[in-house]
């Protein structure tokens, strides 16, 4: 679900219809002010704040969606020890 | 085509009378004294630039230890410590010595990224950065000296190419003034602005506003193009009319970085405690130049032996 949705934001962004999902992001003609919109994106439609420099550590979409899930699964700090 | 070598300027042009040529660099130098420019220089493998270019560009983005607190990226060999290594490569530092003799000192690294669809940046010539806001950035010393004051390595992380946007020179034109950096212009000085924005041939500027005669046109069919594999270099005196091509390409972004070099006796940013330049603010209270070579016998310039993480800049 969340490779579904990030894959859509990639091909948006990119403009770019065919490109597996370990490819690189630079590869693929991404840059920075590309990727400023797709951090935006996925706060809005994912709901995950990631930071720039993450997002460029994860530049695939396996690599992003790995790091999205785990993020959307870790215990938030809000609650811990509520 | 070389230009007319006519000397109408202060003497700011030469092989400086300590520089240590050696024999493997002899006939680049003469080029460059010559021309303006050498290249391409090869500094790493294009799998070790390409390497290095992921670590730079994920440590960009962290943004926390930066010197200034503004919208460009200057001098990030403060916090990114593949850039606090490369500013000290020893192919860089032996043509640099070559040229400006073996004191020199690194103030400032700046990137020069270039997106798909980006304009080319236009023709310009700069002998101390007083185009920026009336004052002169850089200033010599040392009496009689007659001799190059600021060299610039312009090293490709990617490939630059005709069709993304690689450099364009105009070969001998820094024996002449072409343009003055002195004159009062209408366009970049003024407000704060993103330069990105600004739709400019000079990122915020316009330099064909520092024309001497306005009415020369620089011909492209003069131009020297020079197209760089990924972690090649070309080194130039920003004295010699340069500027670069649009990037036609599709997906090619072009990504290259600056670093500019004085020797120990220039004066960078003389008296002031910030300027502005391209739209934003520097605050120089933290700025410090980088003893890449040799020894500093003047103290007109402060000088930080580490980066901001604390780790040394490895001097030769």
């Amino acid at each position: 679900m969340v490779k579904h949705a990030i894959r859509k934001i990639w091909t948006d962004e990119l403009e770019l219809q065919e490109f597996s999902d370990d490819e690189d992001f630079f590869s693929l003609g991404g840059h920075s002010l590309v990727m400023t919109k797709i951090q935006l994106r996925i706060k809005r439609e994912i709901g995950l704040a990631i930071p720039m420099d993450d997002l460029f550590r994860h530049a695939t979409i396996n690599g992003i969606s790995d790091y999205v899930a785990a993020r959307l699964s870790a215990p938030s700090l809000n609650t811990a020890g509520a | 085509m070389v230009l007319a070598q006519t000397k109408d300027f202060s003497a700011t042009i030469g092989i400086a009378s300590n520089a240590a040529i050696t024999d493997d660099i002899r006939d680049d130098i003469t080029k460059f004294e010559r021309d303006g420019f050498i290249g391409p220089v090869k500094l790493y493998e294009p799998r070790e630039a390409a390497e290095l270019l992921r670590e730079i560009r994920i440590k960009t983005q962290n943004r926390s230890k930066m010197l200034y607190q503004n919208g460009l990226d200057y001098d990030r060999h403060f916090d990114i410590p593949e850039l606090s290594r490369h500013i000290c490569h020893p192919t860089v530092l032996k043509y640099i010595a070559g040229i400006l003799g073996p004191d020199i000192l690194l103030w400032r690294t700046e990137y020069f990224q270039k997106v798909p669809g980006s304009a080319g940046t236009e023709w310009h010539q700069v002998r101390d950065y007083s185009y920026t806001d009336g004052h002169p950035l850089i200033v010599p010393t040392k009496t009689g000296w007659n001799a190059f004051i600021d060299l610039t390595v312009w090293t490709a992380f990617t490939p630059a190419t005709k069709t993304n946007g690689c450099m364009r020179f105009l070969p001998g034109s820094h024996y002449k003034n072409f343009y003055d950096e002195k004159k009062q212009v209408q366009t970049g000085r003024s407000d704060h602005y993103k330069h990105t924005e600004t739709g400019t041939g000079f990122f915020g500027y316009r330099f064909s506003e520092f024309k001497t005669d306005p009415n020369w046109e620089p011909q492209d069919s003069d131009a020297a193009v020079v197209e760089l594999k990924a972690g090649e270099a070309v080194i130039f005196t920003a004295s010699c009319v340069h500027g670069s091509l649009p990037n036609t390409s599709k997906r090619e972004t072009r990504l290259a970085l600056s670093s500019r070099y004085v020797p120990t006796h220039v004066r960078v940013y003389p008296g002031m405690t910030s300027y502005t330049a391209h739209g934003e603010t520097f605050d120089l209270s933290t700025f410090a130049s980088v003893l890449v070579s040799g020894r500093d016998e003047y103290g007109h310039n402060h000088i930080r032996p580490t980066n901001n993480l604390g780790q040394p800049f490895v001097v030769f």
